[in-house]
């Protein structure tokens, strides 16, 4: 309760002479630079508070976010682990079909689907698809997620990731590596020939190491390898270096053919994002622990598709909120610029939603030569972040921030009221199907996607607020 | 009249009247980096003691917190009265006021008070400027009416406030707050201060005497009088432990022993210093 | 002559800040009109009538800033200079290391970092929010803003109950916590007596004629001003006197109130009976105690000796003289106690507040008999800042009454302390000699009283600000029911 001997330690939100009139009696306050918040959205944000369930609801659904424990323990092909026909196609983002889907989905798509043997080519699979003759469905409502285009098919090999802390799982392809490949709209016969590699020789050999050594700490390694310069989205090095020393011993005794175990070496090690297919099922696991606690304004999944940039909250359930998907700003490598860029595409973003990726970008400064903008920018995002999110992660530590905890677990309703959109590091893929890789920056969602979830929480939330019966009844 | 000019401070009630009264001019008799002291002529004979403080000095009861200060030195003259406190060009009134004589049940205090040695009881020896066994010894002597050892120490050490003299506000302060400082130990106490220690430290003494503290000790005080957790009163104990080299620990023994000696003695009925 | 007119998006300032930097602009040499202020339909009003073409900011938001000054082209290089000027940024506040941390953008962020009590006055419609954050993390709040639906106030009264908080609002001015004064308040000396306070300026009022008898408050307590209604039922009223009633160094609990709703009355009643600590229920208004009587009950209770509240009498001839009494307040608590005491005598007093309906002013604000304005009204306030800062409102009546044969005395009242404008003296005693330089040229002698509220060490200086009113013509008083009863005095029986 309020003290009244102590002089208080006063916080002033709204007009500047209050705190003028405190700077006075010599107790200068802190001061909220407070601005109104989406214009239209303080409704819905009163709404909001009001529910009873919101406050406990969010911190619960937190709480399972940061304390997930994210294990990686086996590569088993999707139809497996997914439950993925021959026609069924995962891919990244909110979902999207044929008609409407960019350049880099359409090829990935076409790619696999020449991949699965249902059509010898390009053309031949834009006919089947256009017609119906496949079925489309984002990663994320399959507990997958999928870098760039995302494309998952049955016979894709992919990673199993499970939370120690709460027993969910998660899943994701085995990285191609860098270049041509298929999450950037390539087809060609090398990519199939590749896609058919990982599903014959690595993914049964991962599969083979992971039972000898037991299961790979994800979250460990992420932890370290923010230490050593990763934010575990655009820059992967250090924790694919880790993960290699994990899986060394393991991988020798194998059993396997001396060539693949070779082969297999040095597919990782010519991959600096490697890990970034184990960085985000992570996420996806802890994103996924902290889902449906009605109430909660907890964002749970941050997607693109490459023509809509879409979220997911905790407290609405399935419900997607789109807008179109936005341009990134950033550097271009040599001999491309923004006129070859799509747009903002990938399921990536599945770190900055967990507490890594653009998040962390003061422990990876190194990483403003790739998207732009000096040291210090980097530094500024993420102290920003902490401005919307509602915890500072008890295990990824930032050094240089006195290792405090990165800022994680976006609350959709601080976004609309403080203005601060989360700040995404992202790669800029070609907008035509195989050109591979642009370029690299920051990204931020478009605001409409938290005002409409915003919305949506308004409209769900429980009738506590005081009705006009509620109102004329005496207090207790 | 633009009143204007003038910058804020932050003053003790217990210097309320002297700066509200009359101007008069006062010397700057010593100062340090945070503070200085002022030697203020008494109607009659003697002076009294007041305190210009930085924001970072610690709010001792006979102070006044000036805002951007440059503290004026030793030997310079200082006009206070009439609402304000001049020093060359500059001027300061006080914006915000704070009473250093905590609001306090004596009951409630005397009930809990022995709660406190288990915060001090755990201090290195080092931390202490007379050895806690003796502070101890002395605050319970003075609770007990008796001056003796309290007479001994006055004035003995280093610094500003020497450690004895500490121990004896710490008790007296104790005793003043629950109605049960006798005006002959107090008398007799203020006597010898005043010729056997520093001016600063007989002031704190005679604050004391009346139940004024510094923030720190009334926190705790209060603390320990609304019953408060161990923890929180471990956290407020150390709070006045921060304070000077030794003065904190000094200061919080003879509160301990006043209070321990208090909680099982009653209250004698004669002679009680009732509360202002 | 040409105009310059543009829309910023990303900036925003609140409104009293945003008066000064149009003010600001507006008064560049050369400059024929300008506004800056945030494009509100009523500030797009405002810009229409100075000139301005509406077609130039269609599309306009009220999250956008408006920029329009009209001026030749040197005057609008210099607007333009001191509109950044003005705008400039403010430091960042906290800095570690490598780089400084943005400042907050919400209290819940704010409020990680530490701090025991919020003060928000943000826009009403988005105040609920922002206390909210505060009341989950256990921390009082003292919420200046108005306009907050009543559903809200309610929720968010039962939801600090739930944490143990304390709102001191909506549409609370005022209040003191820890020696430390909170909105409109005055610097006061830490003492026995608690105010749990629905009016801010009645609080004032009773501190400050403690403060005269040297006695001071634990702490102010507003409760804002719908707190006593039947649908609120006085949550944060009766949370506030516990707190005080708890409290070790409350000797005496005073709660202060306009008269509200009957039932909510008797539950207040009923609550302050409970209490360990001696109080005093104060509805104040017709046919109730005056705020000086009510105050030397404290004082009496408390074993104090009371003085007659502190006078500055003016050199004015203090025989009745024909004509009525014009009254030009600040606060609205001290309008009604004034009008109260002087319906007693000269019946109907006219007013925006007035203490029965048909009494009520027109908007031209005019009558010709006996009247008393509350200029801190919230219909005289949209738009403007409120006149215990601004006075300019209050100078340009005084002027009015001055020239009126029918004014016989002007009274007003006259708030200091914090928040508060610096040197109200130094705008008002001119006012006064000129309006009584006017009224002796037309052969009458007009009376100006004024109801003073203050204390010793109010930043404006008590006494020096009552010398320099008395020195320009006024008599000045401590007590406002004096200075009402002076005023009353002053036309009583004479000849109307």
């Amino acid at each position: 309760m309020i003290q009244l001997d102590e002089s208080p330690q006063v916080v002033t939100a709204g007009a500047a002479m209050f705190a003028d009139a405190l700077a006075a009696q010599m107790a200068t306050p802190r001061q909220v630079n407070w601005a109104p918040p989406v214009p239209g959205s303080e409704t819905d944000l009163a709404a909001i508070a009001a529910d009873p369930r919101t406050h406990l609801a969010t911190a619960e659904s937190v709480r399972r976010l940061v304390t997930a424990s994210p294990q990686w323990v086996d590569v088993v092909p999707a139809r497996e682990a997914l439950g993925l026909g021959r026609r069924e196609f995962l891919h990244a983002g909110p979902p999207i079909d044929w008609a409407s889907a960019s350049g880099p989905v359409r090829g990935a798509l076409a790619g696999a689907m020449i991949y699965e043997g249902l059509a010898d080519s390009f053309e031949e699979a834009a006919r089947v698809a256009a017609s119906g003759g496949i079925s489309l469905e984002p990663c994320h409502a399959r507990a997958a997620v999928g870098p760039m285009a995302g494309v998952v098919s049955a016979s894709m090999p992919v990673s199993v990731l499970e939370d120690a802390e709460r027993g969910g799982h998660a899943y994701c392809t085995l990285n191609e590596g860098l270049g041509k490949v298929l999450r950037y709209g390539a087809y060609s016969p090398a990519v199939i020939a590749r896609l058919q590699w990982l599903e014959r020789v690595l993914g049964p050999l991962l599969s083979t190491t992971l039972h000898r050594r037991g299961p790979v700490d994800v979250r460990s390694i992420i932890a370290q390898a923010l230490q050593m310069g990763d934010e575990c989205h655009n820059r992967n090095r250090a924790a694919t270096s880790l993960l290699l020393r994990e899986i060394t011993p393991d991988l020798l005794e194998s059993g396997a053919r001396r060539e693949d175990v070779v082969d297999a070496f040095r597919f990782i090690n010519g991959n600096d994002h490697f890990f970034l297919n184990l960085s985000m099922p992570a996420g996806k696991v802890a994103a996924d622990a902290g889902r449906d606690i009605p109430g909660s304004a907890l964002v749970v999944a941050m997607a693109r598709n490459g023509t809509e940039f879409g979220i997911q909250v905790s407290g609405t359930g399935n419900e997607w909120f789109c807008a179109p998907a936005p341009a990134v700003k950033g550097l271009y490598l040599p001999g491309f610029g923004p006129e070859d860029a799509g747009l903002d595409i990938g399921d990536s973003t599945i770190t900055e939603t967990t507490g890594i990726g653009g998040f962390a970008m003061a422990a990876a400064p190194a990483i403003v030569l790739f998207v732009g903008g000096q040291v210090s920018d980097a530094l500024d995002n993420t102290l920003r972040m902490y401005e919307i999110t509602l915890a500072e992660h008890p295990f990824y530590k930032v050094p240089i921030l006195d290792f405090r905890g990165t800022p994680t677990g976006i609350d959709a309703t601080l976004v609309v009221r403080s203005g601060v959109l989360p700040s995404v590091n992202t790669g800029i893929a070609g907008r035509e199907p195989g050109v591979g890789q642009v370029g690299a920056g920051l990204v931020v969602p478009p605001m409409s996607v938290f005002v409409d979830a915003t919305r949506a929480l308004a409209r769900r939330a429980a009738p506590q607020t005081a009705t006009p019966a509620q109102v004329a009844k005496e207090p207790a | 009249m633009s009143q204007a000019q003038a910058s804020p401070a932050w003053a003790s009630t217990a210097v309320g009247d002297l700066l509200r009264g009359p101007c008069q001019d006062t010397t700057v008799r010593a100062s340090t980096k945070l503070a200085s002291y002022l030697s203020v002529p008494r109607p009659g004979t003697g002076t009294d003691t007041m305190a210009l403080l930085s924001e970072e000095a610690v709010r001792l009861p006979i102070g006044v917190v000036l805002a951007n200060a440059e503290l004026p030195e030793a030997g310079s003259t200082v006009v206070i009265g009439n609402g304000s406190i001049a020093s060359g060009e500059h001027t300061w009134r006080p914006a915000r006021w704070w009473d250093p004589r905590p609001r306090l049940s004596a009951e409630d205090l005397f009930r809990h008070g022995p709660e406190l040695l288990f915060a001090l009881e755990k201090e290195p020896y080092g931390s202490f400027g007379l050895p806690l066994a003796e502070a101890l010894a002395l605050a319970r002597a003075l609770a007990d009416g008796d001056a003796g050892p309290a007479l001994g120490v006055i004035g003995l050490g280093p610094g500003l406030t020497p450690s004895g003299d500490d121990v004896i506000a710490g008790a007296l302060a104790v005793l003043a707050l629950g109605g049960r400082l006798e005006s002959r130990t107090r008398t007799l106490i203020a006597a010898c201060a005043s010729t056997r220690t520093t001016a600063l430290s007989a002031a704190l003494i005679a604050a004391a005497s009346r139940g004024q503290v510094i923030p720190q000790a009334a926190t705790l005080l209060g603390a320990l009088a609304a019953g408060a957790t161990a923890h929180r009163l471990a956290s407020a104990a150390t709070q006045l432990f921060c304070v000077g080299a030794t003065s904190g620990h000094d200061l919080c023994a003879g509160m301990a022993g006043a209070l321990i000696a208090s909680a099982s003695a009653p209250a004698r009925p004669a002679q009680a210093l009732s509360s202002p | 002559m040409s105009a310059r007119v543009e829309l910023r998006h990303g900036i925003y300032r609140d409104s009293v800040v945003l008066m000064q930097v149009s003010q600001a602009v507006a008064t560049c040499r050369g400059v024929r009109a300008a506004i800056v202020a945030m494009a509100t339909p009523l500030n797009l009003e405002i810009y229409e009538r100075l000139g301005f073409d509406l077609a130039a900011v269609a599309g306009a938001t009220p999250n956008d800033l408006l920029v329009a000054v009209e001026g030749d082209q040197a005057a609008l290089e210099a607007a333009s200079a001191e509109l950044e000027r003005q705008l400039a940024p403010p430091a960042a506040q906290e800095t570690h290391g490598f780089g400084s941390a943005p400042a907050p953008r919400t209290l819940a962020s704010a409020l990680r970092h530490g701090g025991s009590l919020a003060l928000i006055s943000v826009p009403g419609k988005h105040a609920f929010v922002e206390a909210m954050d505060a009341v989950q993390a256990g921390v009082s709040v003292m919420l200046f803003s108005d306009n907050v639906p009543l559903e809200q106030e309610i929720v968010l009264k039962d939801e600090a109950a739930r944490h143990g908080a304390l709102v001191m609002g909506p549409d609370c001015g005022t209040a003191v916590v820890g020696g430390l004064g909170l909105g409109f308040a005055n610097a006061l000396c830490p003492g026995p007596v608690g105010i749990v306070a629905a009016s801010g300026t009645g609080a004032q009022e009773v501190s400050c004629l403690l403060d005269a008898d040297d006695v001071g408050v634990t702490a102010v307590l507003g409760v804002g001003g719908r707190d006593l209604s039947a649908a609120v039922g006085g949550r944060s009223t009766l949370a506030a006197m516990k707190v005080l009633d708890k409290h070790p160094g409350t000797e005496f609990v005073v709660v202060l109130s306009k008269p509200p709703d009957p039932r909510v009355a008797d539950k207040v009643r009923a609550a302050a009976a409970q209490l360990k600590t001696p109080y005093l229920v104060a509805f104040v208004g017709r046919g109730q105690e005056d705020l000086a009587a009510a105050t030397t009950r404290i004082l009496r209770a408390l074993g104090r000796v009371p003085t007659p509240p502190p006078e500055w009498p003016a050199p004015y001839d203090r025989s009745p003289r024909s004509g009525f009494v014009r009254g030009l307040f600040s606060g609205g608590t001290l309008c009604d106690e004034a009008m109260a005491i002087a319906a007693d005598s000269l019946g109907p007093i006219a007013s925006n507040t007035p203490l029965e309906p048909t009494w009520a002013l027109g908007s031209d604000l005019c009558s010709p008999g006996h009247l008393m304005i509350d200029f801190g009204d919230d219909r005289l306030t949209t738009g403007r800042p409120h006149p215990m800062i601004d006075q300019s409102l209050r100078l340009e009546r005084i002027v009015q009454e001055a020239a009126d044969p029918a004014c016989a005395v002007l009274l007003l009242d006259v708030v200091l302390g914090h928040g508060a404008h610096l040197d109200p003296a130094h705008e008002l005693a001119p006012a006064i000699e000129s309006a009584r330089e006017t009224a002796r040229r037309a052969g009458r002698d007009l009376a100006v009283v004024v109801s003073l509220v203050g204390s010793r060490s109010d930043p404006q200086g008590r006494d020096s600000t009552a010398k320099s009113l008395a020195a320009a013509g006024a008599s000045v008083h401590l007590s406002n029911a004096a200075a009402a009863r002076e005023a009353v005095r002053l036309v009583e029986g004479a000849d109307r």
